[in-house]
């Protein structure tokens, strides 16, 4: 363990570390889940903290580094997000979440919450692409969620990240339009240098940087490349009120599922990502997406802002 | 909300986060999938 040394200047002083941030409240008691694992996300690892504080750089403020974050703080240890866009901005469309990972949104107090934004798909459909024939079919719904203990979701990026960021923010120092161009894995003093030219130690350094990320490529010591696969991807979301306006297409949103139309070369899957049942009340105004996140692999993104049916009719 | 997401072989697209696609070309390619 190395000892302890001086951490830059933007972190708030030993006195204000010593001010803990507020503890994060429960979300309000409604029709709650009675599984709903934690009333207490402070609570996560009991009331074990680590026996040394370290100091922790987390690179990347999206999904991954908000999920580490969070971890590492309740653990006890002092978090830093370095980001590189000058704002945290809506990007990405649809995400699933499986229950590997929607227990872990559990156990950190955000179930109550994905049941104000997240869908609950009742299950999968794939079709024939040529008749609309269904030709498989696996049922999620209550089903899963006795077998794997929490449920299956699909929610629309920015929801998530929203949710994420509003845990962790209160615990972490974020620092935005900050461009990691440098990153010395020395391992006595770990440091990484920004685009401004400042350095920036710490005891340890988490890259979580994305799909082209830098930090991999300082770990592994050679470039990240790119594999093309040769595929593309479109993507577009249709408001769920025209769709029920629909008497072919409102069994979509009704009977809330995944559905895959399978073809030669291509793929059209599709779901609803926001929940549209009468007992949902916040308002919401439909997001035209004009962004969308890269894809593995190389695959490439054409992004449509359609609000027009889009499914060859 | 709706999500479709259209995987399709690629030609020669641009990789960007915010490009918009030809909502005709994507029809076009998707034309022979549910008949309904």
């Amino acid at each position: 363990m190395p000892p302890h040394r001086s951490f830059p200047t933007f972190l708030p002083s030993d006195h204000e570390r010593n001010k803990r941030p507020p503890v994060v409240p429960a979300p309000a008691a409604r029709g709650l889940d009675a599984s709903d694992v934690a009333t207490n996300p402070q609570s996560i690892y009991g009331s074990r903290k680590a026996s040394v504080v370290l100091d922790i750089i987390v690179v990347g403020c999206g999904l991954g580094g908000l999920g580490a974050a969070f971890c590492l703080t309740q653990a006890g240890h002092r978090v830093t997000i370095i980001e590189s866009s000058p704002v945290i901005g809506e990007i990405g469309a649809g995400i699933q979440i499986s229950p590997n990972f929607s227990r872990l949104l559990w156990r950190w107090g955000l179930g109550k919450h994905l049941d104000e934004f997240a869908v609950r798909p009742e299950g999968v459909a794939y079709r024939r692409y040529s008749t609309g024939e269904r030709v498989g079919f696996t049922k999620w719904g209550k089903t899963l969620e006795r077998e794997y203990g929490t449920p299956y979701y699909h929610i629309h990026r920015a929801d998530l990240h929203k949710l994420l960021h509003d845990l962790v923010a209160p615990h972490v120092t974020i620092l935005l339009g900050s461009a990691v161009i440098g990153c010395d894995p020395d391992p006595v003093s770990p440091s990484v240098t920004l685009e401004s030219g400042e350095v920036i130690r710490a005891d340890l350094i988490v890259g979580a940087d994305g799909v082209k990320s830098y930090i991999q490529q300082v770990v592994s010591g050679k470039p990240n490349k790119v594999e093309l696969i040769g595929d593309a991807v479109y993507r577009a979301t249709i408001p769920a009120s025209l769709m029920m306006q629909d008497p072919e297409l409102r069994e979509f949103i009704e009977h809330p599922q995944m559905t895959a139309w399978i073809g030669p070369g291509r793929c059209l899957t599709a779901y609803p990502i926001v929940r549209q049942s009468p007992s949902f009340r916040m308002p919401r105004p439909e997001r035209a997406d004009h962004m969308s996140s890269s894809y593995r692999g190389g695959r490439k993104c054409i992004i449509s802002s359609l609000c027009t049916q889009t499914m060859g009719r | 909300m709706y999500n479709l997401v259209l995987v399709h072989p690629d030609d020669g697209s641009i990789e960007s986060l915010i490009t918009e696609g030809s909502a005709d070309k994507m029809r076009h390619e998707f034309d022979d999938f549910e008949p309904r």
